[in-house]
Order: C-alpha cells, then structure tokens, then sequence
C-alpha cells in the first residue's frame, strides 16, 4: 500500500525527538450501504475511507495524529510536528528493518465490490416481503445492508509489518407493529466477518419471521412487576449484559488505570463457578473477529475468566506497558482517525450442562429475557441497566405472559457471581461496541443462563 | 492530485460516461486539538481529514458515492458505484441538480493570523491557564479539561450545470472545566470562548468565570416543588431550543413529524420572539454563502414577533410545500445525504437586561445549565424533562444556589409563555445565538 522505504522514513521522523516507539496504520476502506422503507430502496451509498495514522511513544505517554494524504512529504513533516509536541529531545533509536509477517486468514469467497448492487437490494426486498407477510399488524419494516473491505498496512519501529484485509457484511432488520393505537418494534441484525456468500446463505425468512414475531408479541404485553427476582437470559444476544458489565472491566483500558473492579485481581475468584468467560478473535467468519489486531498482533483465543477465576485481562501495547503485561492480540479501533486501544472481539461464556427446558422448569418464579436490546454502563463502577426487547413471566417452572418495559438493572461483579445456572445452548449475536477509540463490530455470546437474583425495573408495582 | 482538479476530473469524466447530472460535494478540514493536564501536555492531536462526494441522476434516479483517496481508480470507483446506486433506487428525482443563484456574497470567513499561531506558544499559554486557575480559589480540587483547537475547513461544490462554488472559514476554541469542593458538597464550572481572533480572549476573564459558575453552586438549599416564574440564561436557554430546531425543517414537515405543520402565517410563540437565519454573521463560526446543492444563502426571517414566517427548505422539500427554496440544504458530512438545516439563527435581543429580569422575579427561580437533554427532550412531541442547575431568586435579588433540580413542560407551549428576552445573547457551539428568556411559569422540582 504504500513502499516500504517511506514507512521506514516517516517513523525515523517520528522518532526524531526521542520517542521510543512508533507505528504508522494505512487504511483504504470501500463500504456500501443500502436501506430499505416502506418497500422502497431510499438509500444507497458507497463509499472509500482512506488514511494514516501515526503514533508514537515515549514511555507511557503517546501522541496519535492523522491526515488523509499519500504523499510522502505530509507525511514525514505529520510525524515531525507530532514527534515535536510529544518530547524535545534528541532521537535515542531508530526503526528497525521491516520482516513482513504472516498468519492465519478468515476465508472470504464472495468478495463484496465484485457483487452487483442489485443483488444485495434484492436480499431486502426478500426479507421486507417475509416480515410483513407474517402478520397483517407489521405497518412498516426498515431493512439496512452493510458491507466494508477494509486493507490495512501496519507497521513499526519494532520491525512489524503487516498487511491485512477485513470483510465485513451484516442484515438489520426492524419491523413494526401497530394495533389499537399501541406501537411495537422488534429487531435482528446478522453479520459475519465475510463475504456476500455468508448473506446469501443466511436463512433470510427465519430473521425476518422472528424480527416481526417479537413485535407483534409485544403488541398483548403486560407492564412488567419491579421488584429482585430470578432472571433467564436467552442465549446469543443476552450475552450483551456481560459484555458491557464485565467485558469492558477486562480490557486493560480500563485496567491499566485502575478504573476497573477487577484490577489486581488476577487469580482470585470473581464469578461463580459455573462462568467460564472468553474472548476469541480467531471464530471463522464470525462478527466480530479478525487476523491481526489493529496493531498487527495475531489475535488468539483469550480465556478470561475460568471456573469463577480470573486468569487475565485483554492487553494493548501502550497499556501493557503500564500493566507490565504483554499485547493479547487485542487493540483495536473504528478507523485511522483513532489510535487503538485494547476492546473486545467474540466474548461469551462458555457452555454449562443444563438442558435450557429444565432451567425454566426449575425456576418457581422470575423473569426470561428471550432477546435483549440497549443499554449503558458505567465502567468505573460496573453498574449497568438493560432493556429487555422481549420479556415473559416464568411461574411454577412455566413461562406465562409477555411483559413489556423491563429494565434490568445490576452491577457487573456482583451479577457475575450470581450466575447459578449455565445452558448448554452457546449461541453468538453480531453487535457494535463504543468505546475511546470508537465504534466496532463485535459478538457477544452465551448459552441460556440463569442469574439468582436481578433488580427488575418495570412499570407495575410489586409481585405479578 | 489537488483537490480542485479531483472534483473537475470527476465531472469531466461523469460526462464522459453519460450520467445525466452530476454534482460534486467537498469538504476538508483539518484540526488541532491540544489538552493540558497538571502543568503537562496530555493530548495532542493534529488531525486532517475529508472526502469528495459524488451524486448523479441515471435513468431519472439519483445514486451516491464518496471517496477520500484522491487518485484516479478513485473515479473508476465512484462511476461504477453511483450508477449502481441510482439503479436500485426505487424513488426518481424529484428536482434536477442546480444551476446555480444570480448572485453570491462576496464573503471570506478565514483569519490568516489564526494559521500563524505557533504551538509551542499555545501550550505554554495553557499551561499558564491552567496554573492560574489554581491560583484563584483554594477550594478547586482539581481543573479537569483545559484545551483548545485551531480549526480549519474547506467546502467546494461543481456540477455538470457549470456551477463551481469554493469558501473556506477557521476558528479557535478555548475551555476550561473546574471541579470544587466545599468539604459537603462537589460542584464544576465551565467555561469557553470560540472565535476568530485568538487576541480578542482574555484568558484570565475565561478562567475567572468557569471559577465563578462552580463556586457559586456551592451551598445549594432547597425550596418547594411547583411552578415557578424561570429566567433561562442565555447559554442555557441555547441548549434547549437547540433540541426542538427539527420541528422547523421542511424535511419533518413532510414526513409528518413536526408540530408545526400547516402553521407557517400562525402565531407560535409570544410577541417577544423574533428568530432570524444570519448565514453571514454567525458569531458560532457556521458562516456560508452557499448550502449543501449550490443555492445562494440569504439572511431571512424566520419568526417575527411570534409569528412563523417558514421552514427551512431544500428545493425538494420546496418543491414538495409549493415554495421557493429557503437555502437551507444541508449535509451532514460529504458522506451523507441532502437533507435541511438552519445556517445560524438568531434571537433578536429584547429590551430588558438579565439584571432587570432577575428584579422581575419575587419568588422565582434562574436557570443556569441543563442536562439530559438527548433523553429527556422529544423533538416531535415537544414534551422535556430534563436535569437542572440554579438559584433561587427572592423579591428581585439571587438568594442562594439550588439542589438538582427537574425542569419539565412542553416546548411549544412554553413558547406562548415568553414574558421577556433580555439583551445578553450568547454565542457558544450550534447554529443558534439567544439571549436569557423569561417564563412565565415552569414546573421546577427540586431534590428536598
């Protein structure tokens, strides 16, 4: 992408004034979105994302710029000005010889900008015909399709370079319902790290069907109770409550500060025994994972957390050097406008041994989470809110009526160690995680779990 | 390649290849963003970044593109994709690309003395912020943000009607945020300064009133929960009008969400409102001649003494309402796609000063900042409820700070309620300047 005479010239510039480490991220981005509502293609867009970013080190502070031009000149005088405002010193080393290194690849068949538009508008117009068949009460459906080849070039003044291509595609799918006045939406979204022979083989009616079923369900829901109750989460997408209550307390972004509840920690037991907790980058076509990270590191299959023992955190190289822990195979970031830092790639908890049909079965009264949708955290303190897309009451070991406006409400550490049942159903949902350095793709998973006792937030007072 | 040929290299070969219309859209900026934190640099960052747009009409249907590389297999790729794009369109156009206004201003909206500024001198006078802000009050714990930015941005529209339109604007922003502490109670203060000319800021000013803004909150009491008579200070005031701006777009007009539909000639707020759209003199720096398709910008009335005069139009939405285009057409970035925004609007000052208002109010309470405004504002309904901070206000004179206080009502109603707007306008960030407001009444719950 760019030679490797100049990569070596820009980080000797940036290295200049006594830096002590410097790394230069190319990126040449070609996306296409389209989107569909009220059956009618209403956008389409392509676009080529393209730029440089160059950080540098000197102990553990660092600098990030970034710029959109090519020429070597910018870019060499970029560096110096960056190197300038990090330290005014004297250069102390310089970058090493280049070895380009290589590595395992996810396998991509159908690349994205060698497919025609129209095929990937007639995947919407399939699942707008299939969401709105199922039931007369779907009023609108809006279907969204997303794909990105993303090329990077990464190298350092270690002597790492590295060159990559990511493929992203994804389906999201909202339709809603109405009747009487009520208004319900539900909502799927595929992705896979892959190409468009992953969208053609997605089973189009299935998201479709299901995508309108939970809206239309929700249109009979009753308010749901407040109160602490047993909750069972679904598998797949629930897994989001752990990603954002404790996955995010397990990056060294947080860690290398102190702003986790798990700093320091490492060995002693942070969950119940049933939560084994993993972060793997190298799933086959899945969401969220990739070759290298974003600082050229082979990712590699990460266990966090083992039988309710912290085993280790998610490590970047400029927070490594404040943890004294070495890279993961974990930083990453939306774009060359951001410097990287570590994140997460597939996390879920691993497979338990309860048949999903006896957890609710065992259960005398609570609440099961069949598909979650947004919430926030705070990630100093690990508290948490959730709200449920799709709820139902579980009483005497059966699940009964729907319920709407639940909210689940928590605190990370303390959920973790709650969990006493694990499925044996372990299912990954695709998602979009915001942090420091931006928004990404990632999955979160899980089988069906059951956690003892949860704080319900709901609209109806008191039990039932 | 440069820029200018980029875009005319684009419409040459846009009609080489026969697209029916085509239009190029750029924008370029670049950024200097420094933060200083404890006498040391903490953040750097010198950014610059931007696109080039591509739209064109095939077959009556318009397709879209972008590419920030600028290079010739750039152009391959905007070709193939827009004329895909347009294809699986299923809406035609509605109206063509541009051909452009009789007349433009003359305008220029850059500082070379502001591209002169050296960093190493602007670090420094940041660092000396921010010890002197420690110098003033014993009771700060810590000065969380002190930064600024030199900003730069460069826009350019050419289309296949012969138009080409260029202008380019800069700007410098400064802040500074402060948490104190009395030993019971924790308070912060902020405070900014954005403009063109870097010499025209006093720093020891701008210190000195993010201080203030948190000391002053220390010692908060409460007072009943009902409605009260309110001042909304000018930048508060801002804040939330800036929420309820979308009811004024054509765009929501014609999709059915505004609630302001069918009232253009009504009366919508009390006779002391009187908004304009100054495109050329906008005190937040979103100054332009020309919007988002190439039409002429022009200052234009807005509300006049309640009364709603328009919306803010693009030609579709223009076309769609049986009006003359305001202007209006916007993007959000060249990424995106048209839509409608306001340049910079302003509310006319009114005849009373803030000081006079605040005699104006025996048991009243002075609104100085509000929060949550992007969950607890809806655009559509005009229905709020959001955090806020202030003091009370007893037989004309402040009389001391106020818990954590709950504003809420509807917009549009409050609108009516307008008693007063005094003669302080601000001009912080957005496309909106106003001076503090005077409500008649507001129901204020206060943490007991």
């Amino acid at each position: 992408m760019i030679h490797e005479r100049m990569i070596e010239r820009v980080l000797d510039a940036a290295l200049s004034t006594g830096g002590d480490f410097a790394e230069i991220f190319v990126e040449d981005r070609f996306s296409n979105r389209y989107e569909l509502l009220t059956s009618a293609i209403e956008t389409a867009v392509s676009g080529r994302d393209f730029g440089i970013g160059i950080r540098i080190f000197s102990g553990v502070r660092s600098i990030y710029t970034y710029t959109t031009s090519f020429e070597e000149n910018a870019l060499i005088a970029l560096a110096q000005r960056a190197a300038h405002a990090l330290r005014r010193g004297e250069s102390i080393i310089q970058s090493r010889p280049m070895i380009r290194e290589t590595f395992p690849k996810q396998m991509i068949e159908k690349w994205p900008n060698d497919v025609e538009a129209i095929a990937k508008t007639d995947v919407l117009r399939q699942m707008d015909d299939y969401a709105r068949a199922y039931d007369p009460r779907i009023e609108q459906v809006r279907v969204r399709y997303f794909d990105e080849t993303q090329h990077v070039l990464i190298a350092n003044s270690d002597g790492r370079l590295v060159e990559d291509t990511r493929v992203h595609s994804r389906i999201n799918i909202v339709p809603t319902a109405e009747e009487n006045g009520v208004i319900q939406t539900g909502h799927y979204g595929p992705g896979g790290h892959a190409g468009f022979e992953w969208i053609e083989q997605l089973d189009h009616r299935y998201y479709a069907e299901e995508a309108s079923r939970i809206a239309v369900t929700m249109l009979h829901a009753d308010e749901c109770p407040s109160g602490k109750f047993p909750v069972i989460i679904d598998n797949e997408f629930g897994g989001v409550i752990f990603h954002e209550a404790c996955g995010h307390g397990l990056e060294a972004t947080a860690v290398a500060k102190g702003n986790s509840v798990f700093a320091g920690r490492v060995g002693e037991k942070v969950a119940s025994d049933l939560v084994t907790y993993i972060d793997d980058g190298t799933m086959p076509n899945a969401w969220g994972s990739l070759n290298v990270d974003d600082e050229g590191e082979p990712t590699r299959k990460n266990v966090l957390i083992e039988k309710g023992r912290l085993k280790g955190f998610l490590v970047d190289r400029l927070n490594g050097r404040r943890m004294n822990a070495a890279p993961t195979g974990s930083s990453r970031r939306q774009s060359y406008q951001f410097a990287p830092t570590s994140r997460m790639t597939n996390t879920y908890i691993a497979n338990g041994e309860t048949d999903p049909a006896d957890m609710i079965a065992s259960t005398e009264y609570g609440i099961y989470a069949k598909y979650m949708g947004g919430g926030s955290v705070n990630p100093a303190t690990g508290d948490y809110n959730f709200a449920v897309m799709e709820g139902y009451i579980v009483k005497d070991g059966k699940i009964g009526r729907p319920i709407k406006g639940a909210t689940l409400i928590g605190n990370g550490a303390e959920t973790l160690y709650n969990v006493d049942r694990v499925g044996n159903n372990l299912a990954h949902g695709a998602g979009m995680c915001g942090s420091v350095s931006g928004s990404i793709p990632v999955n979160v998973g899980q089988p069906m779990i059951r956690v003892s006792e949860m704080t319900v937030g709901g609209t109806k007072e008191g039990n039932e | 390649m440069n820029r200018q040929l980029f875009q005319q290299r684009v419409i040459e070969r846009a009609v080489n290849a026969s697209l029916e219309e085509a239009e190029t859209y750029s924008e370029f900026g670049e950024t200097l963003s420094i933060k200083v934190y404890d006498g040391e640099v903490e953040t750097y960052s010198l950014a610059d970044e931007g696109g080039v747009s591509l739209r064109a009409v095939v077959d009556g249907k318009m397709g879209y593109a972008y590419t920030e590389k600028l290079e010739e297999r750039s152009i391959d790729f905007l070709m193939s994709t827009v004329r895909q794009n347009a294809q699986v369109i299923d809406e035609p156009v509605t109206v063509s690309i541009f051909g452009g206004s009789e007349h433009y201003e003359k305008a220029d909206f850059y500082e070379s003395a502001l591209h002169e500024v050296e960093v190493d001198s602007l670090i420094d006078r940041l660092i000396e912020l921010e010890r002197y802000v420690y110098s003033l009050d014993d009771r700060i714990v810590r000065v969380n943000q002190c930064g600024a930015q030199i900003f730069e941005a460069e826009r350019s529209l050419t289309n296949t009607n012969g138009l080409a339109l260029h202008e380019r604007s800069n700007g410098f922003y400064v802040y500074v945020s402060v948490l104190v502490s009395n030993g019971e109670e924790k308070k912060t203060g902020y405070a900014m300064r954005l403009t063109r000319d870097i010499h025209s800021i006093d720093w020891n000013e701008l210190a000195r009133e993010a201080v203030r803004e948190a000391t002053e909150s220390l010692g908060s009491r409460s007072i009943p929960s009902k409605k009260y008579k309110v001042l909304l200070r000018n930048d508060a005031a801002t804040s939330l009008f800036k929420v309820f701006l979308s009811a004024l777009s054509a765009e929501e007009v014609v999709r059915g969400t505004s609630r302001l539909k069918d009232q253009v000639g009504e009366t919508i707020a009390s006779p002391a409102l009187t908004m304009i759209d100054d495109p050329s003199h906008a005190p937040t720096l979103s100054e332009t001649t020309f919007d988002a398709e190439g039409v002429a910008t022009k200052r234009q009335t807005i509300i006049e003494r309640g009364q709603l005069k328009t919306f803010f139009h693009n030609r579709e939405t223009a076309k769609a309402l049986h009006v003359e285009t305001t202007g209006h057409a916007y993007k959000p970035s060249y990424k995106g796609k048209l839509m409608v925004a306001p340049h910079h609007l302003i509310i006319a000052s009114g005849d009373v000063t803030r000081e006079e208002c605040i005699e104006r109010l025996t048991d009243g309470v002075y609104i100085t900042r509000l929060a949550g405004l992007h969950s607890g504002a809806n655009a559509t309904t005009g229905d709020f409820s959001v955090a806020a901070s202030g003091f009370y206000v007893e037989n004309g004179t402040i009389a001391f700070p106020l818990r954590q206080m709950t504003i809420a009502g509807n917009f549009f109603d409050s609108l009516h309620d307008i008693e007063a707007i005094a003669t302080d306008r601000y001009d912080g960030f957005g496309r909106l300047s106003m001076p503090s407001v005077l409500l008649r009444q507001l129901a204020v719950t206060i943490e007991q």
